[in-house]
């Protein structure tokens, strides 16, 4: 090999490093810099260590914001997992039909989240909305969703499935179609029933989407603003605050920007710590 | 021969006239200064405040050959956040406006120059005499720095519908006081049956965190003696006055059921939709939106919306007209500073304040102006009433304070009182511990 050969790998994945470099591990510094600062109203006010992070771990509201993340992330993934799981086994066939409605089903991840979460907003809403007409028969036509904090919650989380379970359907999707049909022929010849060929045969050849689609959407959950933001404002009392919610208010709405960057610096954290215990228990069956 | 001399003279004259202008062209346009300004306002957009501005950037500059004026349209939500991020980097605009809620963030920077020396101290001595509202400029001041000049003030009215007044047998006499109000309310709400939700419902609310406005508890917590901030910009909302405030929203919608519970999820513009939508008989709205919901009104006549000044505790003390608005700054590191401040003190001259009220239409900040003739008109008298509310109750709020989120404190101590996840005392001390850690 040439001398100047031996550089070439390097100056290939230069561009690319430079830009994860000045894109991701700049802000990622600078903001674990002002997250050990008094920064308020733009304007750095001095070193106070762990202060801000102390301070946070002491509030009530992020104590709540945390609950309220579980809550919301760990109940919106596995319904939208088996929702999208279940639309993808379903329209697997390729007929004009199956098509339209893959199509149809698309259609709410295809509108602008933030619109999304506005209509669903006017529909859940009881003094203009829909629901009102649909749960009168029920004799629930009185009832405020969006002013019950277990309503709220629901409808967030309805929002979230309603949105994400195309995009759960469309990965999946990719993974069926990736499986031999011979397989499953084979094994219909041997006399497998259906469960039995979804638990033998499906289910682990489709281990590796299952876990991108599982890691992707719970990223997307966890860190989830403008669903809060628009269909419920973190309400009523706190009760769908996300911490990505409260991070939000503190930096762009309250202007204290030193622990809206503490609090940035442990989501994050907690991102990682959590995705690789999700890759770990995956791991853990030596699927992957 | 003549004729081919007196054509070749004519010939090199215009020649040498179009050297000239070559020469000096570039010459005059390096003496001109583009003064840049950052505002909410498109003054190629229509609009009354619009069409305003274009015609003061027009007439100023017209009075000023060497300055002109660009004007870069920008959302008011942000601009105060983008000038001091620009002040920062060093490429903030000239002048810049910002909204009273948001002079927490130049009042606490560096960025705005002190308008003092540039502006206020050349004024004649019957300019301060002639402002409505010279406690304004007062509140603007940080150490003995004008920080921003106003430009047009709005502020929260009490807006209720005439007729249904009149059909509860009620007077407007009857919306003075809070205990009033919530009467009116009472009389004011319509239902087919006593258990049946109403049709009407009397007295709007928009509690969520999100989108929110000033509502009756923050009015009323404001305009209790010593306001929401003490010494040192210290936060002060658990106070009597507050708590009872506050109890008064959370009766509201659990006792009286004036107000519906899903209040608790509305923003602001969800309750003014739903006043106009003619579902709410009453509700706190800035006057600036007046017109807006005079001509968006359904299923009620729009002429039957009136005003009435924020009700007061008792009848003979009215509750706090908040002052909010607009005013404009200079940054403190223009190179342009002294045309930035000439362009300022023109923008709120007695010809420019005119304009702002007439076709901008905004409440007059001046007394000549309110006493002009335009003013007197019935189409004007929204605003008169409003600047006879100014000239009465104005209150301002400490513009060094950050305030931004204190309504959205206040609503979520509503909330967790109807939700009954605190009591009032407790869901305050929350609230003022939120707003304290913002200073």
């Amino acid at each position: 090999m040439r001398r100047s050969d031996r550089f070439v790998p390097y100056r290939l994945i230069a561009p690319a490093l430079l830009i994860e470099a000045g894109l991701v591990l700049a802000p990622l510094a600078i903001g674990f810099y002002y997250s050990l600062h008094n920064v308020r109203f733009f304007r750095n006010r001095g070193f106070v260590g762990a202060g801000n992070y102390w301070r946070l771990l002491e509030s009530d509201a992020v104590v709540n914001a945390l609950i309220v993340t579980a809550v919301f992330t760990v109940v919106s993934l596995l319904l939208t997992f088996a929702l999208g799981f279940a639309l993808a086994l379903h329209l697997e066939r390729d007929s004009r039909m199956h098509v339209f409605m893959r199509a149809v089903v698309l259609v709410p991840y295809m509108i602008a989240m933030l619109v999304g979460s506005m209509l669903l907003k006017w529909v859940f809403a009881q003094e203009s909305g829909l629901m009102p007409l649909l749960l009168g028969p029920f004799g629930l036509g009185e009832s405020s969703i969006l002013a019950d904090p277990n309503g709220a919650m629901a409808a967030l989380v309805f929002n979230a499935m309603w949105r994400d379970s195309a995009f759960a359907m469309i990965m999946l999707l990719a993974g069926l179609k990736s499986i031999p049909m011979q397989i499953f022929a084979a094994a219909r010849v041997d006399g497998a029933g259906p469960l039995y060929r979804f638990w033998r045969i499906t289910l682990p050849l489709m281990r590796i989407p299952i876990l991108i689609t599982m890691v992707r959407l719970f990223i997307h959950f966890v860190n989830i603003l403008t669903m809060p933001l628009i269909l419920t404002g973190g309400g009523p009392g706190n009760a769908t605050e996300t911490l990505v919610l409260h991070m939000f208010r503190l930096g762009f709405q309250d202007h204290v920007l030193g622990t809206a960057n503490a609090l940035a610096v442990l989501i994050f954290v907690a991102n990682l710590v959590l995705v690789a215990l999700l890759l770990a228990l995956f791991r853990q069956n030596r699927r992957i | 021969m003549t004729r081919l001399r007196s054509v070749l003279a004519s010939l090199a004259f215009a020649a040498v006239v179009t050297s000239v202008g070559a020469l000096v062209a570039p010459i005059a346009a390096y003496a001109q200064t583009t003064v840049t300004m950052w505002t909410f306002l498109d003054p190629n957009r229509p609009g009354g405040r619009e069409q305003a501005l274009k015609t003061i950037i027009e007439s100023f500059e017209r009075q000023n050959p060497t300055i002109r004026i660009r004007v870069e349209p920008q959302v008011w939500t942000t601009l105060a956040e983008k000038f001091v991020l620009g002040h920062s980097a060093g490429n903030a605009p000239d002048i810049a406006w910002v909204n009273l809620e948001n002079m927490g963030l130049i009042l606490n920077s560096d960025a705005a120059a002190d308008l003092n020396p540039l502006i206020v101290r050349n004024w004649p001595a019957d300019r301060r005499a002639d402002l409505l509202l010279p406690g304004w400029l007062d509140s603007l001041t940080a150490n003995g720095r004008l920080q921003a000049m106003p430009i047009m003030a709005s502020t929260w009215v009490l807006m209720y519908r005439r007729d249904l007044l009149r059909d509860a047998g009620l007077t407007p006499e009857s919306l003075r006081t809070w205990d009033g109000v919530t009467e009116a309310a009472r009389r004011m709400t319509r239902r087919a049956s006593p258990d049946a939700q109403p049709q009407i419902w009397g007295m709007g609310l928009g509690l969520s965190q999100e989108r929110f406005s000033a509502t009756p508890a923050v009015l009323a917590a404001i305009g209790a003696p010593g306001g929401i901030f003490g010494d040192n910009c210290r936060a002060r909302l658990a106070t009597p006055e507050a708590a009872r405030a506050v109890q008064m929203q959370a009766d509201w919608i659990l006792r009286d059921r004036v107000t519906p519970r899903e209040a608790l999820s509305m923003s602001s513009d969800d309750a003014i939709d739903q006043f106009a939508a003619g579902r709410f008989a009453m509700q706190i709205i800035a006057n600036s939106r007046f017109e807006q919901i005079q001509r968006t009104a359904a299923g009620w006549n729009g002429a039957d919306l009136a005003m009435a000044p924020v009700p007061g505790v008792s009848a003979d003390r009215p509750g706090a007209t908040l002052i909010v608005g607009w005013s404009a700054v200079a940054w403190s590191r223009s190179p342009r500073l002294q045309q930035a401040a000439r362009f300022i003190d023109y923008m709120t001259n007695a010809e420019s304040m005119a304009l702002w009220s007439a076709p901008g239409a905004q409440v007059p900040m001046t007394r000549s102006v309110a006493a002009r003739p335009e003013m007197q008109t019935a189409q004007a008298a929204p605003l008169r009433e409003v600047s006879a509310m100014f000239a009465a109750s104005g209150a301002y709020m400490p513009a060094a304070c950050n305030w931004s989120r204190t309504f959205a404190d206040f609503n979520l101590a509503t909330q967790q009182v109807v939700l009954g996840q605190r009591n009032v005392a407790d869901a305050l001390r929350v609230a003022e511990r939120a707003t304290q850690d913002r200073q």
